[in-house]
This record gives C-alpha cells, structure tokens and sequence, in this order.
C-alpha cells in the first residue's frame, strides 16, 4: 500500500465524524430539496444553504490540516510526514487529489440536486471554484514563507481575486468560458507552489533561515530598549491579550482594504442608488462607481465575519493543540479567573474600534472618486466628486440611518469577537464542536415542529421560536450568576455592571434596530405587518447581545483552570 | 517553637477516569525547608504539584497553601509562589525583555536589578524571541520568572529534565540562592536523585499515587543500610528477613538492602547462621530503587 494513500486514509479517519456528518447533512439536504423544493419554504432553505457554506469551509480546512498556526512563518505541513520514506511528490499529490475529490464531489453532488429542484446553477463552476480556493490554500499554508502573518495576507488576496473571478466576471467583461479556464490556471499554479513549498519546507529552508539569523554577530551586540515594567497585572495583562489576538483584525481591515481597492482601478461605469432618490425632492438619481456600490457592502459585512473567525480561535492564544487544559503560564499567574476574561471583552472591543476605525478613515478619500447623477430616459446628466454628488442627501435621518448601519455592524463584530469564548476557553471538545450542531438541531427542530404540526408558516413560527430561545438565555444567565455569586467566583458588583452592560448593549441596538426597521416598513421592502416585525426583531436584539456567553466564559475558564 | 507549614496537605486523592493518580496523600512543608519529590514518571508528582498551584481541585482531601486554598483564592497563593515547569510553557513569541517586562506587572515584590543580575548571570540575550532559544536556555528564561520577585515558595516540577548539565547547575544554584534567602521554601521534583539528595533537606518518595516515604534525608539515609554477610553453607534462593527490601548475591556470599532498626536484624541473620561482613551506607539513588524499583512494594517498604 502506497505511503501516501496510508497518509490520505489516516488524515481522512481523523475527520471521519465531521465527514460522516457532513455526507448525512448533505443527504439531509437533498432529500429535503427533492422532497419539497425550493417554493414552499424559501427561508429554511436559505437557511440550510449555509449550512453547505459551512461544510466547504470545513473540507477546505481539513485538507489544509486544520490543526495549523495560521500566523507561523514556517510551512504548517505536519513535519513528521517529512521523515517518512516517500518523495515530496506523494507528499503534495495525494493529500491534494484526495482534497480536490472530496471538494470537487461535494459541489457536484449540490449542483445536481440543485439543478434538479430547479435551480439555476453551473456546478462545474461551483466544484472549480472550491477547488481553486482548496489548492491556493494549500500553496499558501504549507509554503515556508518566512514572515509571521504573510500567510493571512495571501490568503485575503487570493480569496478575494478567486471571488472576483467567481461573481465578477460579468463587471470586468470575461465570458463564462474565460473563468473556467482562469479557475484551472488558479489550480494548476497553486498545485505547482505546493510542491515547491513542501520541497522547500522539507530541506529545512525556514530552519536554515533561522540559523542564520541566529549566527549575526550583530544579535548580541545590538542595544536593547528598555522597556518599562507593566504597573499592575491588568496592564500586562491587556499588552499580552492585544498583542496575541486584538492587533489582528485591525492588520486583517488594513489587507482587506487594500485587496478591496485593487479591482477599483479598473472599474469605469455608474450605478444609480434609487434608495436615496426622491430624498432632494428632485428627479435626478446619484450615481456611484459601480464596483463600490456592488462590493462595499460586502467589505463591511466581512468585518463581522472576521471579527468571528478571530474570537473562535484562529490563532489560539491559550489552548494548545494537544493539551486543551488552560495554558499553565496564565494558569499560574496571580490574577482570577474574571479579570481574565474581563481582559478579553476589553481587548476584543478595542480591536473592534481600531479595525473600523481604519477601515472608515481609509475608505473616505474614495468619495473624491468620480460619480454622477442621472435623469430617467436622460442617462447621467452631470459628472462630479461623490462627496458632492452625495452631499444633497445627507439629510438628518440618512445620517441616523448610516449611524444606525455603523453601530449595528460595529457591535456585531465586537460580539461575534467574544461569542466563542466560552466554548474556547473551557478546553472542552464537546462545547467546542459538539454544542454548535446540537444547537442547529434544536433549531431546525422547532422551526419544524411549528410549520410540521402546528400549521405555521415559517414567518409565524419566527417569534415562538425566538421567544423560547430568549427565555431559556435568561433562565440559563440567571442560574449562572447565581451560582457565580454563591461561589464567590464574580462579586455581586461585578454581576451588577454585567447586567448593566446588557440593558445598555440592547438599548443602543434595539433602538439602532428599530431605526433601520423604520425606514424597511417605510420603503415597502416588508411586506407582513410593523408590528410581526418589530416583535421578531426585539427578540432577536435581546438574543444577540451576549449576556449568558460573557458569564458562562468566567465558569468555563474557572473549571478549565481548576480542573 | 515549630515553623508555620506552607504547604498542608490531608488525605488528598485524586482520579483521573479510572486511574487512581494520587491515593490518600498526606503531605506536611513547613516554611524553611527544601523538600525533593521523587518518583517514577506517572507516580503523580506533577498531579500532586498542580494542587498546590490550585490548578486541580481537590476531589477528596485538603489543600493548603500558606494557609489558603489555591483553587478558591488563586491570585493570593500564586502571588507568593515562584513557579517553573518541564513543559517549557513561555509564549515562543516574546522576546526575553518582554516577559520580563509582563511578568513584572504582576508582582508588586518584582525586582527589576535582580532580574537583570540572573539575566546576565545565565548568559539571556534580552532580545532573543523565546522560540528562538534552546530548550535550556527558556528554562534560564523561566526561571528568571520564576525567581525575580523572591516568592516565599519556589515550586520546580522537574526543572533540569532534558537540560545539559550547565543548565542543571544553574538551578540547583537557584535553589541553593533560594536557601540562602531565610524563610524561603523549595519543593522540587526530579528524576536526578543526585540532585536531590545535594540540596535537600526533606525526601518525600512517591510510588503509584502514594507517599511511601517521607522525612529527613539524614532520617531516610539512617534508617537504610546495606549488608554484607557470609551463610555456613551455599543458598539458592534469598532467605526471608523482615526489614529486607532487596538482596543480592549468590552461594554463602549475599548482601541485602535493610530498612528498618537495625537492632533488628541482627538476632535474624544470627537465627539462620550468618555472619554479618560489614555494613555501608546507601545512596538516595540505591534507597529509591529499592524502594520504587521491580518487585518492590508499597507493603515492604513501610516502617
């Protein structure tokens, strides 16, 4: 038996519980997708829909060996392949093909079901596309680049040129033929690089790096800047949590903004925002660059995203690989278990306020970029600057209303930062991946249970659903923090300013919430009663500000650290 | 007038699935002493040692740290404790300057010129990232930590495993500091007995989650010693003697590992004929083998 086949099985068998359940959600799906189709409930569908997103992200990481330091400047192939007796060449083809037909057979499977419950979708393209972003993944992990983070930068470049090529090409003017072809350029490049990398990696290159590095005559004799001793724990504290995850997303908003800006040079038409027409009164319709109106949104909805990836541990900061037990430096250090976590929240909202507020200084020179205003039947009427094209509209309530987007994205990205460390931080394997299905399922459960024997619809269903999700987050918060109190492990102080914290968080986004809701019910987007809406939403506001999450963090990391 | 205990353990058990992992410890340090934990690898000297840092909850027992739990109040009891492990579990990516400079935060005794002494004593290049260091090199970088602010307890889990004997003699110098300095307090493991029998002044042996042995090591060394005798005819096999943990030897010639009064065994031997040669002193090295090594047992060694 082939070495490299012995490698592909045994990295297959360590993911086979995530495989087998992917492959029953997979079927899952489809029966559900055949069975019913599409028309009759289009949100559980959509719904659903992510959970495929999930499963290709998740097959992209396990052929990219998942267990990896994404910041490492080495290459994150397992080193203890590069003793076996095998050549490089099985080293990189077969963990690659086995990626490649694993990836390309699940888009297919999907696009053929798809297809036959009648949807539109090519899924050579969509299998292509994975594949793609599989093997450039590859090229750029197991690459020994030598620069801590360039793996991070890479990855948001090419991610974000592979999606250019996916959903751009009708904006810059290739044919569906031309992607194909630009798709397997991508993966036989990357398949290339790979090999190289891995050859590169298993001579030891990032070794000999170091080495040499090590060896400067100068390393010893350079003057060392003498830092200040940190005042007080928390200091030190809040320094080492920066420096480990908060400094990452304002790097990740610098790359984003600069991936974002490339295509920008080659965009060259207008396209009208007739949200904002009819606000002056006038008949005229704004024009913006039509990239920016397509992608911006998407750039900003991406923050939250990252802001997610982050906090669940895309670096880890305290959990090793091997040993899921409280990292023993911390663990001996003398502060409690609260400031340790308290430290976190703080971090985590401190990264979140320097990465957009990058992110919002950078993008404001983009509004003396040319835009237009045009005239039904007359096409563009005048040409100017965006900031004066804009400016007319820049009435109070679209202010409020852009304040109100801000603050809701802003908030989202500092909870999804913060919402995985509870389950991080309690070095527990059943919270960590078994918590997240089992709550799918309870969801997906009720969703059904309502439209299955109650007779609902979807949209009916909403509310229950939410409102049982928000009592059970209250009563298991409640339980916490009295248990929290009686143990000692946070004051009643503490729990006072947590509580407050929470009525503040849902005040400022609920009322942001609400002001956006306004201006949906007003534009005649929804088309169900204020009132369903305004209920859901304020369900959901009461849901999606952590309470029970921050608690359950200081109780996991206090049984993690105690064990 | 007894020295105050630092560290008080009673009745401690702890179990890890179905592994016992500590049986019923009772362990007793007052302030002042330097005490070497030896044992075999998964005897449970780490176990023992994570619940004197309050990172294992007690399951059955007690635990006292200067007189407080470490699970319920950790930031107290770990502020006075000076901790290095085998692990090697420094951030790689700091450099040496760096965790100086965090570690300090934390304890308002850090003291900065003695940071700086041991930094250059050990040879650390303040700029040097800790991943970048040899393994010995990261255990000089801890131990810095672990030494700067004078804590009352300095606490080594097999600080010299793995390390080249330089490296080892730089922490038996941290130790012998720590000794210097009145009132302070050692507990260290290790697998180096000689090590331990240099700077210890207090053995506790653990075998199996247990505490055979515990006590002085002047206490310890006079109650083992071996001895020499010649039989009036060849024997095949060792006789029985209470007290004997080991023999050796074959015909009329054996000698035998005895532990216990040695009035003891006197009247035995002379029962069965034998004429006793000499009798010698035994290592910690000899004593822990015959204690801990094949066919011993925790029922033979017992007093």
């Amino acid at each position: 038996m082939s070495v490299g086949f012995e490698m592909t099985r045994t990295l297959v068998y360590r993911h086979r519980f995530g495989l087998v359940a992917m492959v029953a959600y997979l079927a899952g799906f489809s029966g559900y997708l055949l069975g019913i189709g599409t028309d009759r409930l289009p949100t559980l569908t959509a719904i659903l829909f992510l959970g495929l997103f999930v499963g290709g992200v998740y097959l992209v990481a396990v052929f990219i060996h998942p267990d990896s330091d994404v910041a490492s400047p080495g290459s994150t192939y397992p080193p203890h392949y590069f003793t076996l007796p095998v050549k490089t060449r099985d080293l990189v083809l077969w963990p690659v093909g086995a990626g490649i037909v694993c990836l390309g057979a699940w888009m297919l499977v999907i696009g053929v079901v798809m297809r036959k419950a009648g949807i539109n979708y090519d899924p050579i393209a969509g299998a292509l596309f994975v594949i793609a972003l599989l093997t450039s993944m590859q090229a750029i992990f197991w690459t020994p680049l030598g620069i801590p983070y360039s793996k991070l930068v890479l990855t948001l470049i090419v991610i974000a040129g592979i999606w250019v090529i996916s959903v751009g090409h009708p904006l810059f003017g290739f044919a569906e033929g031309e992607r194909l072809v630009l798709f397997g350029a991508v993966i036989l490049v990357s398949i290339v690089l790979t090999w190289i990398g891995v050859a590169s990696a298993r001579a030891g290159d990032i070794y000999r790096q170091v080495t040499r590095s090590e060896d400067k005559p100068t390393e010893r004799t350079r003057p060392v800047r003498v830092l200040p001793a940190f005042r007080s724990a928390k200091a030190a504290q809040l320094w080492y949590e920066w420096r480990m995850q908060g400094k990452t997303l304002p790097i990740l908003s610098l790359l984003l903004y600069v991936a974002f800006l490339i295509p920008l040079f080659w965009n060259d038409t207008l396209s009208p925002i007739y949200d904002l027409a009819g606000i002056t009164r006038d008949i005229t319709t704004p024009e913006i660059p039509t990239y920016l109106k397509t992608f911006l949104p998407a750039l900003l909805f991406l923050m939250p995203v990252y802001g997610w990836a982050i906090g669940c541990g895309a670096r880890k900061s305290d959990v090793r690989r091997s040993d899921r037990a409280f990292h023993l430096f911390f663990a001996t250090r003398p502060t409690s278990d609260a400031e340790l976590v308290w430290t976190k929240l703080r971090v985590a909202a401190l990264s979140t306020l320097a990465a957009w507020g990058f992110l919002l200084i950078a993008l404001l020179p983009l509004v003396f970029m040319e835009g237009g205003n045009s005239k039904p039947a007359f096409g563009i009427v005048a040409k100017a600057p965006m900031y004066a094209i804009l400016a007319p509209y820049l009435q109070g309530w679209v202010v409020v209303k852009v304040l109100a987007v801000l603050f809701v994205a802003i908030f989202f990205t500092w909870r999804n930062f913060i919402i995985g460390f509870w389950t991080e931080l309690s070095g527990s394997l059943f919270l960590r991946y078994a918590q997240p299905a089992v709550a799918s399922i309870l969801l997906v459960s009720a969703f059904t249970i309502g439209i299955r024997f109650q007779g609902m619809t979807i949209l009916q269903s909403l509310p229950i659903v939410l409102g049982l999700m928000v009592a059970a987050k209250f009563a298991l918060a409640s339980i916490v923090a009295y248990r929290q109190g009686q143990s000692g492990l946070l004051s009643s102080s503490v729990l006072l300013r947590v509580g407050i914290g929470y009525i503040l968080g849902v005040s400022l986004m609920g009322y942001a919430v609400y002001i956006l809701l306004g201006q949906a019910i007003q534009m005649g987007d929804l088309n169900t009663s204020g009132s369903f809406y305004l209920q859901t939403f304020t369900l959901l506001t009461l849901l999606c500000v952590p309470l029970a999450r921050v608690l359950l963090a200081v109780s996991a990391l206090s049984r993690n650290r105690h064990r | 007038m007894s020295e105050p205990l630092v560290i008080n353990i009673q009745n401690l058990s702890r179990r890890f699935g179905s592994k016992l992992a500590l049986d019923n410890v009772s362990l007793q340090i007052p302030a002042g002493t330097v005490m070497g934990l030896v044992g075999e690898n998964g005897a449970g000297k780490t176990t023992l040692i994570k619940h004197i840092l309050g990172l294992l909850r007690a399951q059955e027992g007690v635990v006292r740290v200067f007189g407080q739990d470490p699970v319920a109040s950790p930031e107290i009891v770990l502020s006075r404790i000076g901790y290095l492990s085998e692990e090697g579990d420094l951030p790689t990516w700091m450099r040496v300057r760096e965790l100086l400079r965090y570690a300090a935060g934390f304890y308002p005794t850090w003291d900065e010129a003695y940071a700086q002494q041991l930094v250059g004593q050990f040879g650390l290049d303040l700029n040097a990232p800790l991943g970048k260091l040899s393994k010995g090199q990261r255990s000089r970088a801890g131990l810095v930590v672990a030494m700067a602010y004078h804590p009352p307890l300095l606490l080594l889990d097999e600080p010299s495993s793995g390390l080249d004997p330089i490296v080892r003699r730089d922490i038996l110098g941290a130790i012998i500091r720590t000794i210097a300095d009145e009132g302070r307090t050692v507990l260290f493991s290790s697998h180096l007995l000689g090590e331990v029998e240099r700077v210890s002044d207090q053995i506790a042996i653990l075998k199996a989650g247990k505490i055979l042995l515990t006590g002085s090591l002047d206490d310890i060394k006079g109650q083992h010693q071996r001895v020499n005798l010649v039989f009036p005819s060849a024997r095949e096999t060792a006789p029985t003697l209470e007290g004997c943990m080991a023999w050796e030897g074959g015909g009329r010639e054996w000698s035998a590992v005895f532990f216990g009064d040695p009035a003891q065994f006197e009247p035995q031997a002379a029962l069965l004929g034998a004429q006793i040669l000499s009798r010698d002193s035994l290592s910690l090295d000899d004593i822990f083998v015959s204690h801990v090594g094949v066919g011993a047992s925790a029922g033979e060694s017992q007093p």
